[in-house]
Protein backbone atom coordinates (compact mmCIF):
# COMPACT_ATOMS: atom_id res chain seq x y z
CA UNK A 1 0.00 0.00 0.00
CA UNK A 2 2.98 2.29 -0.41
CA UNK A 3 1.91 5.39 -2.22
CA UNK A 4 4.81 7.22 -3.68
CA UNK A 5 7.72 6.81 -5.99
CA UNK A 6 11.35 7.53 -5.35
CA UNK A 7 11.81 11.19 -4.50
CA UNK A 8 14.38 11.51 -7.25
CA UNK A 9 12.02 10.54 -10.02
CA UNK A 10 12.35 13.19 -12.67
CA UNK A 11 9.14 15.05 -13.32
CA UNK A 12 7.62 13.74 -16.52
CA UNK A 13 7.36 15.97 -19.52
CA UNK A 14 3.85 17.19 -20.20
CA UNK A 15 4.17 15.72 -23.69
CA UNK A 16 4.91 12.26 -22.36
CA UNK A 17 2.11 11.99 -19.82
CA UNK A 18 -0.78 9.64 -20.43
CA UNK A 19 -4.10 11.14 -21.42
CA UNK A 20 -5.68 10.40 -18.05
CA UNK A 21 -2.92 12.00 -16.05
CA UNK A 22 -3.78 12.91 -12.50
CA UNK A 23 -3.64 16.40 -11.06
CA UNK A 24 -0.46 15.69 -9.11
CA UNK A 25 1.22 14.25 -12.20
CA UNK A 26 0.30 17.39 -14.10
CA UNK A 27 1.65 19.58 -11.30
CA UNK A 28 4.87 17.58 -11.17
CA UNK A 29 5.18 18.02 -14.93
CA UNK A 30 4.85 21.78 -14.65
CA UNK A 31 1.24 22.21 -15.72
CA UNK A 32 0.29 25.37 -13.84
CA UNK A 33 -3.38 25.06 -14.73
CA UNK A 34 -3.60 21.98 -12.52
CA UNK A 35 -3.05 24.10 -9.40
CA UNK A 36 -6.51 25.63 -9.22
CA UNK A 37 -8.08 22.31 -10.21
CA UNK A 38 -6.21 20.60 -7.40
CA UNK A 39 -7.34 23.23 -4.90
CA UNK A 40 -10.93 22.88 -6.10
CA UNK A 41 -10.79 19.08 -6.03
CA UNK A 42 -9.18 18.63 -2.63
CA UNK A 43 -9.48 22.00 -0.87
CA UNK A 44 -12.85 21.14 0.63
CA UNK A 45 -11.81 17.85 2.15
CA UNK A 46 -8.51 19.22 3.47
CA UNK A 47 -10.35 22.20 4.95
CA UNK A 48 -12.92 19.90 6.56
CA UNK A 49 -10.16 17.78 8.09
CA UNK A 50 -8.43 20.88 9.42
CA UNK A 51 -11.58 22.46 10.84
CA UNK A 52 -12.56 19.29 12.68
CA UNK A 53 -9.16 18.84 14.28
CA UNK A 54 -8.26 22.48 15.00
CA UNK A 55 -10.92 24.49 16.83
CA UNK A 56 -9.49 27.89 15.93
CA UNK A 57 -10.30 28.93 12.38
CA UNK A 58 -6.97 30.75 11.97
CA UNK A 59 -5.12 27.55 12.93
CA UNK A 60 -7.12 25.59 10.37
CA UNK A 61 -6.25 28.19 7.72
CA UNK A 62 -2.55 28.00 8.57
CA UNK A 63 -2.62 24.22 8.49
CA UNK A 64 -4.45 24.15 5.17
CA UNK A 65 -1.86 26.48 3.65
CA UNK A 66 0.98 24.36 4.99
CA UNK A 67 -0.64 21.20 3.64
CA UNK A 68 -0.94 22.62 0.15
CA UNK A 69 2.65 23.91 0.24
CA UNK A 70 3.67 20.34 0.93
CA UNK A 71 1.42 19.03 -1.84
CA UNK A 72 3.17 21.30 -4.36
CA UNK A 73 6.57 20.25 -3.04
CA UNK A 74 5.89 16.53 -3.08
CA UNK A 75 3.69 16.15 -6.14
CA UNK A 76 6.54 14.42 -7.96
CA UNK A 77 6.63 11.67 -5.36
CA UNK A 78 3.11 10.52 -6.15
CA UNK A 79 2.92 7.14 -7.91
CA UNK A 80 -0.56 6.17 -9.08
CA UNK A 81 0.37 2.49 -9.17
CA UNK A 82 0.70 2.55 -5.40
CA UNK A 83 -2.49 4.26 -4.37
CA UNK A 84 -4.92 7.01 -5.16
CA UNK A 85 -4.07 10.67 -5.38
CA UNK A 86 -6.66 11.49 -2.73
CA UNK A 87 -5.08 9.13 -0.22
CA UNK A 88 -1.64 10.52 -0.96
CA UNK A 89 -2.99 13.97 -0.11
CA UNK A 90 -4.79 12.52 2.90
CA UNK A 91 -1.51 11.17 4.27
CA UNK A 92 0.22 14.54 3.88
CA UNK A 93 -2.73 16.38 5.40
CA UNK A 94 -3.09 14.05 8.33
CA UNK A 95 0.58 14.23 9.23
CA UNK A 96 0.58 18.00 9.15
CA UNK A 97 -2.57 18.19 11.28
CA UNK A 98 -1.09 15.87 13.88
CA UNK A 99 1.91 18.21 14.03
CA UNK A 100 -0.48 21.05 14.79
CA UNK A 101 -2.28 19.01 17.43
CA UNK A 102 0.98 18.17 19.15
CA UNK A 103 1.67 21.86 19.51
CA UNK A 104 -1.75 22.47 21.02
CA UNK A 105 -2.50 19.26 22.87
CA UNK A 106 -3.67 21.03 26.01
CA UNK A 107 -6.41 22.83 24.11
CA UNK A 108 -8.26 19.76 22.90
CA UNK A 109 -10.30 18.48 25.81
CA UNK A 110 -12.93 21.18 26.02
CA UNK A 111 -13.55 21.04 22.30
CA UNK A 112 -14.79 17.47 22.49
CA UNK A 113 -17.64 17.94 24.90
CA UNK A 114 -20.30 18.61 22.29
CA UNK A 115 -18.99 16.49 19.49
CA UNK A 116 -21.11 13.81 17.88
CA UNK A 117 -19.40 10.85 16.30
CA UNK A 118 -19.30 10.91 12.52
CA UNK A 119 -20.08 7.96 10.32
CA UNK A 120 -18.67 7.66 6.82
CA UNK A 121 -21.19 7.99 4.04
CA UNK A 122 -20.10 6.06 0.98
CA UNK A 123 -22.27 8.12 -1.33
CA UNK A 124 -20.13 11.15 -0.59
CA UNK A 125 -16.78 9.52 -1.13
CA UNK A 126 -17.40 7.90 -4.49
CA UNK A 127 -15.31 10.60 -6.12
CA UNK A 128 -12.68 10.67 -3.43
CA UNK A 129 -10.63 7.52 -3.34
CA UNK A 130 -10.88 3.76 -3.60
CA UNK A 131 -8.96 3.45 -0.36
CA UNK A 132 -11.41 5.75 1.42
CA UNK A 133 -14.33 3.67 0.10
CA UNK A 134 -12.70 0.56 1.38
CA UNK A 135 -11.91 2.21 4.71
CA UNK A 136 -15.57 3.20 5.11
CA UNK A 137 -16.70 -0.35 4.45
CA UNK A 138 -14.14 -1.84 6.81
CA UNK A 139 -14.93 0.78 9.46
CA UNK A 140 -18.49 -0.54 9.68
CA UNK A 141 -17.20 -4.00 10.50
CA UNK A 142 -15.64 -2.72 13.72
CA UNK A 143 -17.58 -2.76 16.97
CA UNK A 144 -19.65 0.32 17.80
CA UNK A 145 -17.26 1.30 20.54
CA UNK A 146 -14.22 0.89 18.30
CA UNK A 147 -15.93 3.03 15.66
CA UNK A 148 -16.65 5.74 18.21
CA UNK A 149 -13.13 5.75 19.60
CA UNK A 150 -11.49 5.73 16.17
CA UNK A 151 -13.77 8.46 14.88
CA UNK A 152 -12.94 10.68 17.84
CA UNK A 153 -9.24 9.90 17.64
CA UNK A 154 -8.63 9.99 13.90
CA UNK A 155 -11.18 12.53 12.76
CA UNK A 156 -11.54 14.85 15.73
CA UNK A 157 -7.91 14.49 16.77
CA UNK A 158 -8.96 13.83 20.37
CA UNK A 159 -6.36 12.65 22.82
CA UNK A 160 -7.07 9.27 24.30
CA UNK A 161 -7.32 10.87 27.73
CA UNK A 162 -10.05 13.17 26.41
CA UNK A 163 -11.89 10.22 24.88
CA UNK A 164 -11.55 8.36 28.15
CA UNK A 165 -13.13 11.29 29.99
CA UNK A 166 -15.86 11.76 27.41
CA UNK A 167 -16.90 8.12 27.22
CA UNK A 168 -16.17 7.30 30.86
CA UNK A 169 -13.97 4.42 29.78
CA UNK A 170 -10.54 3.67 31.32
CA UNK A 171 -7.62 5.15 29.41
CA UNK A 172 -6.02 1.75 28.82
CA UNK A 173 -9.23 0.48 27.27
CA UNK A 174 -9.45 3.48 24.95
CA UNK A 175 -5.87 2.90 23.81
CA UNK A 176 -6.55 -0.75 23.12
CA UNK A 177 -9.77 -0.02 21.23
CA UNK A 178 -8.06 2.58 19.10
CA UNK A 179 -4.86 0.70 18.34
CA UNK A 180 -6.53 -2.66 17.72
CA UNK A 181 -9.26 -0.96 15.74
CA UNK A 182 -6.71 0.61 13.43
CA UNK A 183 -4.94 -2.73 13.01
CA UNK A 184 -8.25 -4.44 12.18
CA UNK A 185 -9.06 -1.69 9.70
CA UNK A 186 -5.65 -2.16 8.07
CA UNK A 187 -6.09 -5.94 7.88
CA UNK A 188 -9.56 -5.58 6.40
CA UNK A 189 -8.36 -3.08 3.81
CA UNK A 190 -5.64 -5.48 2.69
CA UNK A 191 -8.28 -8.04 1.78
CA UNK A 192 -10.32 -7.74 -1.38
CA UNK A 193 -13.78 -6.37 -0.96
CA UNK A 194 -16.74 -7.91 -2.72
CA UNK A 195 -19.63 -5.89 -4.20
CA UNK A 196 -21.83 -4.47 -1.48
CA UNK A 197 -18.97 -4.11 0.95
CA UNK A 198 -18.57 -7.76 1.95
CA UNK A 199 -15.02 -8.83 2.59
CA UNK A 200 -13.48 -11.90 1.06
CA UNK B 1 12.95 -5.30 22.21
CA UNK B 2 14.14 -7.99 19.80
CA UNK B 3 14.92 -7.46 16.14
CA UNK B 4 11.65 -8.04 14.30
CA UNK B 5 11.50 -10.41 11.32
CA UNK B 6 7.82 -9.62 11.45
CA UNK B 7 6.13 -7.64 14.15
CA UNK B 8 4.26 -9.31 16.97
CA UNK B 9 0.86 -8.03 18.12
CA UNK B 10 2.30 -5.81 20.81
CA UNK B 11 4.76 -4.21 18.41
CA UNK B 12 2.04 -3.69 15.82
CA UNK B 13 -0.17 -2.00 18.39
CA UNK B 14 2.73 0.21 19.32
CA UNK B 15 3.19 1.21 15.70
CA UNK B 16 -0.55 1.86 15.37
CA UNK B 17 -0.26 4.26 18.30
CA UNK B 18 2.08 6.40 16.18
CA UNK B 19 -0.81 7.33 13.93
CA UNK B 20 -3.22 7.90 16.79
CA UNK B 21 -0.87 10.40 18.41
CA UNK B 22 -1.01 8.57 21.72
CA UNK B 23 2.54 7.33 22.33
CA UNK B 24 4.23 7.89 25.65
CA UNK B 25 7.88 8.98 25.55
CA UNK B 26 9.00 5.42 26.25
CA UNK B 27 6.75 4.04 23.54
CA UNK B 28 8.05 6.63 21.07
CA UNK B 29 11.57 5.44 21.84
CA UNK B 30 10.48 1.85 21.18
CA UNK B 31 8.97 2.87 17.85
CA UNK B 32 12.22 4.62 16.96
CA UNK B 33 14.07 1.38 17.56
CA UNK B 34 11.52 -0.56 15.51
CA UNK B 35 11.93 1.85 12.63
CA UNK B 36 15.57 0.97 12.41
CA UNK B 37 14.50 -2.20 10.65
CA UNK B 38 13.34 -2.32 7.08
CA UNK B 39 10.62 -4.88 7.88
CA UNK B 40 8.84 -2.27 9.96
CA UNK B 41 8.52 0.23 7.17
CA UNK B 42 5.83 -1.62 5.25
CA UNK B 43 3.74 -1.92 8.41
CA UNK B 44 4.31 1.77 9.10
CA UNK B 45 3.19 2.75 5.60
CA UNK B 46 0.13 0.50 5.64
CA UNK B 47 -1.06 1.82 8.98
CA UNK B 48 -0.55 5.41 7.95
CA UNK B 49 -2.47 4.85 4.73
CA UNK B 50 -5.31 3.12 6.58
CA UNK B 51 -5.61 5.99 9.06
CA UNK B 52 -5.51 8.55 6.24
CA UNK B 53 -8.10 6.65 4.19
CA UNK B 54 -10.48 6.51 7.14
CA UNK B 55 -9.86 10.17 7.86
CA UNK B 56 -10.76 11.01 4.26
CA UNK B 57 -13.88 8.86 4.42
CA UNK B 58 -15.07 10.55 7.62
CA UNK B 59 -14.29 14.05 6.33
CA UNK B 60 -16.09 13.33 3.06
CA UNK B 61 -19.24 12.63 5.03
CA UNK B 62 -19.62 16.25 6.07
CA UNK B 63 -17.63 18.03 3.41
CA UNK B 64 -17.25 21.76 4.06
CA UNK B 65 -16.64 24.47 1.50
CA UNK B 66 -13.22 26.07 1.31
CA UNK B 67 -13.51 29.82 2.15
CA UNK B 68 -13.05 31.94 -0.98
CA UNK B 69 -10.20 34.03 0.40
CA UNK B 70 -8.28 30.97 1.49
CA UNK B 71 -8.84 29.36 -1.90
CA UNK B 72 -7.29 32.42 -3.56
CA UNK B 73 -4.27 32.23 -1.28
CA UNK B 74 -3.77 28.54 -1.99
CA UNK B 75 -3.97 29.04 -5.73
CA UNK B 76 -1.55 32.02 -5.66
CA UNK B 77 0.83 30.06 -3.50
CA UNK B 78 0.65 27.06 -5.82
CA UNK B 79 1.19 29.14 -8.93
CA UNK B 80 4.27 30.73 -7.35
CA UNK B 81 5.65 27.24 -7.15
CA UNK B 82 6.14 27.30 -10.92
CA UNK B 83 7.70 30.73 -11.27
CA UNK B 84 11.16 30.26 -9.81
CA UNK B 85 13.23 27.22 -10.87
CA UNK B 86 13.80 24.99 -7.88
CA UNK B 87 16.85 22.81 -7.29
CA UNK B 88 16.57 19.06 -7.15
CA UNK B 89 16.11 17.62 -3.67
CA UNK B 90 19.33 16.66 -1.94
CA UNK B 91 19.92 12.94 -2.23
CA UNK B 92 21.44 10.94 0.57
CA UNK B 93 22.71 7.81 -1.17
CA UNK B 94 22.88 5.86 2.07
CA UNK B 95 19.11 6.11 2.38
CA UNK B 96 18.34 5.49 -1.26
CA UNK B 97 16.76 2.06 -0.88
CA UNK B 98 14.33 3.32 1.75
CA UNK B 99 13.14 6.41 -0.05
CA UNK B 100 10.04 4.83 -1.49
CA UNK B 101 7.40 6.56 0.52
CA UNK B 102 6.04 9.97 1.39
CA UNK B 103 8.61 9.97 4.17
CA UNK B 104 12.10 8.56 4.27
CA UNK B 105 13.05 6.62 7.36
CA UNK B 106 14.88 9.61 8.73
CA UNK B 107 11.84 11.74 8.11
CA UNK B 108 9.61 9.25 9.89
CA UNK B 109 11.87 9.31 12.89
CA UNK B 110 11.94 13.08 12.89
CA UNK B 111 8.17 13.23 12.67
CA UNK B 112 7.70 10.78 15.47
CA UNK B 113 10.22 12.24 17.82
CA UNK B 114 10.31 15.96 17.29
CA UNK B 115 6.90 16.58 15.76
CA UNK B 116 8.46 18.88 13.22
CA UNK B 117 7.46 18.61 9.60
CA UNK B 118 8.55 15.69 7.48
CA UNK B 119 10.41 17.85 5.02
CA UNK B 120 13.73 18.03 6.81
CA UNK B 121 15.55 16.40 3.90
CA UNK B 122 13.83 18.29 1.15
CA UNK B 123 16.03 21.18 0.11
CA UNK B 124 13.67 23.51 -1.64
CA UNK B 125 14.19 27.18 -2.28
CA UNK B 126 10.87 28.93 -2.25
CA UNK B 127 10.42 32.21 -4.04
CA UNK B 128 9.83 35.17 -1.82
CA UNK B 129 6.56 36.81 -2.73
CA UNK B 130 5.71 39.98 -0.86
CA UNK B 131 2.28 40.12 -2.44
CA UNK B 132 1.10 37.06 -0.59
CA UNK B 133 -0.14 37.52 2.94
CA UNK B 134 1.38 34.49 4.56
CA UNK B 135 1.07 33.90 8.26
CA UNK B 136 4.14 33.64 10.46
CA UNK B 137 3.30 29.98 10.91
CA UNK B 138 3.56 29.36 7.17
CA UNK B 139 6.67 31.52 6.83
CA UNK B 140 8.31 29.62 9.70
CA UNK B 141 7.48 26.34 7.99
CA UNK B 142 8.93 27.63 4.74
CA UNK B 143 12.16 28.63 6.46
CA UNK B 144 12.53 25.14 7.94
CA UNK B 145 11.83 23.40 4.65
CA UNK B 146 13.87 25.68 2.44
CA UNK B 147 17.16 25.93 4.30
CA UNK B 148 19.95 23.50 5.06
CA UNK B 149 21.24 25.31 8.09
CA UNK B 150 18.12 26.09 10.09
CA UNK B 151 18.52 25.27 13.76
CA UNK B 152 15.77 24.64 16.23
CA UNK B 153 16.03 25.08 20.02
CA UNK B 154 13.30 24.57 22.60
CA UNK B 155 12.48 27.20 25.17
CA UNK B 156 13.39 26.29 28.73
CA UNK B 157 13.23 28.13 32.02
CA UNK B 158 15.51 31.15 32.36
CA UNK B 159 16.87 32.69 35.54
CA UNK B 160 13.44 34.07 36.51
CA UNK B 161 10.93 31.60 35.05
CA UNK B 162 7.24 32.30 34.45
CA UNK B 163 4.84 30.82 36.98
CA UNK B 164 2.95 29.23 34.07
CA UNK B 165 4.38 26.51 31.89
CA UNK B 166 5.54 28.13 28.65
CA UNK B 167 6.80 26.01 25.78
CA UNK B 168 7.79 26.54 22.17
CA UNK B 169 10.98 26.92 20.24
CA UNK B 170 13.24 29.12 18.16
CA UNK B 171 13.99 28.47 14.52
CA UNK B 172 16.94 30.35 13.02
CA UNK B 173 18.76 30.28 9.70
CA UNK B 174 22.13 32.03 9.68
CA UNK B 175 22.28 31.82 5.89
CA UNK B 176 19.02 33.73 5.62
CA UNK B 177 19.61 35.83 8.76
CA UNK B 178 16.01 35.05 9.55
CA UNK B 179 14.12 33.17 12.20
CA UNK B 180 10.96 32.77 14.24
CA UNK B 181 10.11 32.36 17.90
CA UNK B 182 7.16 30.12 18.75
CA UNK B 183 5.53 30.41 22.16
CA UNK B 184 2.72 28.37 23.68
CA UNK B 185 1.13 29.69 26.86
CA UNK B 186 3.24 32.85 27.08
CA UNK B 187 1.63 35.50 29.34
CA UNK B 188 0.00 38.39 27.51
CA UNK B 189 1.87 41.63 28.27
CA UNK B 190 0.62 45.19 28.58
CA UNK B 191 2.86 47.08 26.14
CA UNK B 192 2.32 50.35 27.99
CA UNK B 193 3.93 48.80 31.06
CA UNK B 194 6.51 46.31 29.76
CA UNK B 195 7.53 44.43 26.63
CA UNK B 196 9.39 41.28 25.79
CA UNK B 197 12.83 41.50 24.16
CA UNK B 198 14.85 38.78 22.46
CA UNK B 199 18.62 38.52 22.87
CA UNK B 200 20.83 36.32 20.70
CA UNK B 201 23.96 35.03 22.40
CA UNK B 202 26.66 34.74 19.74
CA UNK B 203 30.20 34.49 21.17
CA UNK B 204 31.60 34.22 17.64
CA UNK B 205 30.53 37.80 17.10
CA UNK B 206 30.74 39.55 20.43
CA UNK B 207 30.60 39.08 24.17
CA UNK B 208 27.51 41.25 24.26
CA UNK B 209 24.24 39.60 23.16
CA UNK B 210 22.61 40.82 19.95
CA UNK B 211 19.28 42.61 20.22
CA UNK B 212 16.71 40.35 18.53
CA UNK B 213 13.82 42.78 18.70
CA UNK B 214 11.05 43.92 21.03
CA UNK B 215 7.67 42.22 20.81
CA UNK B 216 4.33 41.73 22.50
CA UNK B 217 2.19 38.69 23.20
CA UNK B 218 -1.37 39.61 22.39
CA UNK B 219 -3.24 36.30 22.54
CA UNK B 220 -3.44 32.97 24.34
CA UNK B 221 -2.28 29.72 22.83
CA UNK B 222 0.40 29.52 20.20
CA UNK B 223 2.03 32.74 19.02
CA UNK B 224 4.77 32.95 16.39
CA UNK B 225 6.96 36.07 16.27
CA UNK B 226 9.60 36.87 13.63
CA UNK B 227 13.12 37.59 14.89
CA UNK B 228 14.44 41.08 14.12
CA UNK B 229 18.19 40.77 14.68
CA UNK B 230 19.81 44.20 14.76
CA UNK B 231 23.27 42.87 13.83
CA UNK B 232 24.52 40.03 11.69
CA UNK B 233 24.38 36.72 13.56
CA UNK B 234 27.35 34.40 12.96
CA UNK B 235 27.01 31.33 15.18
CA UNK B 236 24.26 31.64 17.79
CA UNK B 237 24.63 29.53 20.92
CA UNK B 238 21.51 30.59 22.82
CA UNK B 239 18.43 32.79 22.69
CA UNK B 240 17.09 34.58 25.76
CA UNK B 241 13.88 36.50 26.47
CA UNK B 242 13.93 39.38 28.92
CA UNK B 243 11.14 41.62 30.14
CA UNK B 244 11.97 45.30 29.67
CA UNK B 245 10.41 48.72 29.77
CA UNK B 246 8.27 49.74 26.73
CA UNK B 247 10.48 50.10 23.67
CA UNK B 248 13.14 47.78 25.03
CA UNK B 249 16.69 48.58 26.07
CA UNK B 250 20.10 48.75 24.40
CA UNK B 251 21.81 46.78 27.16
CA UNK B 252 19.76 44.53 29.41
CA UNK B 253 20.41 44.06 33.10
CA UNK B 254 18.79 40.62 32.67
CA UNK B 255 16.92 41.23 35.89
CA UNK B 256 13.91 39.39 34.48
CA UNK B 257 14.88 36.57 32.12
CA UNK B 258 12.03 34.05 32.00
CA UNK B 259 12.98 31.98 28.93
CA UNK B 260 16.19 30.59 27.51
CA UNK B 261 16.78 28.34 24.50
CA UNK B 262 20.21 26.76 24.22
CA UNK B 263 21.51 25.52 20.90
CA UNK B 264 22.90 22.02 21.28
Amino acid sequence: MTLVADAETEPQSVMNLPEDKTLLERIAAGDQSAVSECVDQYGGVVWTMARRMLPRESDAEDATQEIFIEIWEKANRFDRSRGSEATFIGVLARRRLIDHLRRRSSKRVAHLADVDPVEPNEMNIVETADEAQKAAQCFRKLSDRQQRVLSLSIYQGATHQAISDLLAVPLGTVKSFARRGLLQLRDCMKRNLLPGGAVE
Amino acid sequence: MTLPESLNQEQQELLAGSFLNDLTDDEANDVQRLLAYEATELEFDELELSAAALHLALASSELGELPGQLRSKLVSEGEQHFITPRPRPHVDETNRSFRTNVMSRREKLAWLVTAVSCVLLAVVLWPENPTLELSNSVLRQRLISSTNDSLQADWGAGTTPFEENVSGDVVWSTDRQSGYMRFVGMPINDPTVEQYQLWIIDPARDDEPIDGGVFDITEDGEVIVPIQAKLEVIDPKAFAITIEKPGGVVVSTQERLPLLASVE
